[in-house]
């Protein structure tokens, strides 16, 4: 484990900065145990008008190891009792870890 | 000619009145300068602005034609994405539905015509919730004595 994967690993570890989700893949079998970092920034949309929108967007960083294979589009993540779908992956430039954008399934 | 009610704020005063009453389930705000935020405002919602003003001076002799432009901005979620396209599309054909044609029965104004609309589905790295809003622009005829653009 490379200095930087560790530190990622004890940033998910900690108990201020991570929290237990669960993990689907879109392929199938078992939901699986993962720790997740989030973040849910209010975006604002640009509008077509004078009004514009404003949204929450619900993004997760994860630790790319601690997945049985590479998260992708579809996939489900889920925590305190929410159900998220995966909709982007953006892989970070040393391959450690993900940051996903998820979409509400309900 | 002066009078207490600019012919303008009649006009958007009736469509305002008209789109809460045909539309009682929608949540209907005039002017709003703020963001919708589609996670805590209630959906679906409309936006009804006043735009362009136009004066036509050689319909009638003594009596201007004004074109008052007008947008109405709608906001609509659902559970999933095509849902959401779903709702706004939706949404848009009732509020055609309810304005184009119309004649209000104020005394000057006249028929509402649609001009057309642009939808927009917000992308998942913005909204995580499948949300999205259309811009709808009309236009409605006003007339009132030249130089007095006043409905009462």
């Amino acid at each position: 484990m490379s200095a930087f994967d560790a530190a990622m690993a004890t940033l998910l570890a900690d108990p201020n900065m991570g929290s237990d989700a669960e993990w689907h893949a879109a392929a199938g079998g078992a939901w699986q145990p993962v720790r997740v970092m989030l973040s849910v920034p209010a975006e604002l949309v640009p509008g077509l008008g004078a009004t514009s929108g404003r949204a929450i967007a619900v993004q997760a960083t994860i630790r790319s190891g601690d997945l049985a294979q590479p998260p992708r589009r579809g996939d489900l993540l889920r925590w305190a009792a929410t159900t998220y779908r995966v909709e982007t992956v953006e892989p970070d430039p040393l391959g450690l870890t993900c940051r996903l954008g998820l979409a509400r399934t309900s | 000619m002066t009078g207490s009610v600019p012919l303008r704020e009649a006009g958007l005063a009736a469509i305002a009145q008209r789109l809460t009453s045909i539309m009682p389930g929608v949540v209907l705000e005039r002017a709003r300068r703020a963001p919708v935020d589609v996670d805590t405002d209630t959906l679906p919602r409309l936006i009804l602005r006043g735009e362009e003003w136009q004066a036509d001076e050689t319909e009638e002799p003594g009596l201007t034609h004004y074109r008052l432009a007008f947008s109405v901005t709608g906001f609509a979620s659902a559970a999933t994405d095509l849902a959401a396209e779903q709702a706004l599309s939706l949404l848009h054909a009732q509020l055609v539905q309810t304005l184009a044609g119309w004649t209000p029965s104020t005394p000057g104004l006249g028929d509402v015509a649609e001009q057309g609309a642009e939808f927009s589905l917000y992308d998942s790295d913005a909204s995580a919730q499948p949300a999205g809003e259309f811009l709808a622009r009309f236009s409605m005829l006003a007339i009132g004595p030249s130089g007095g653009p006043w409905a009462s």
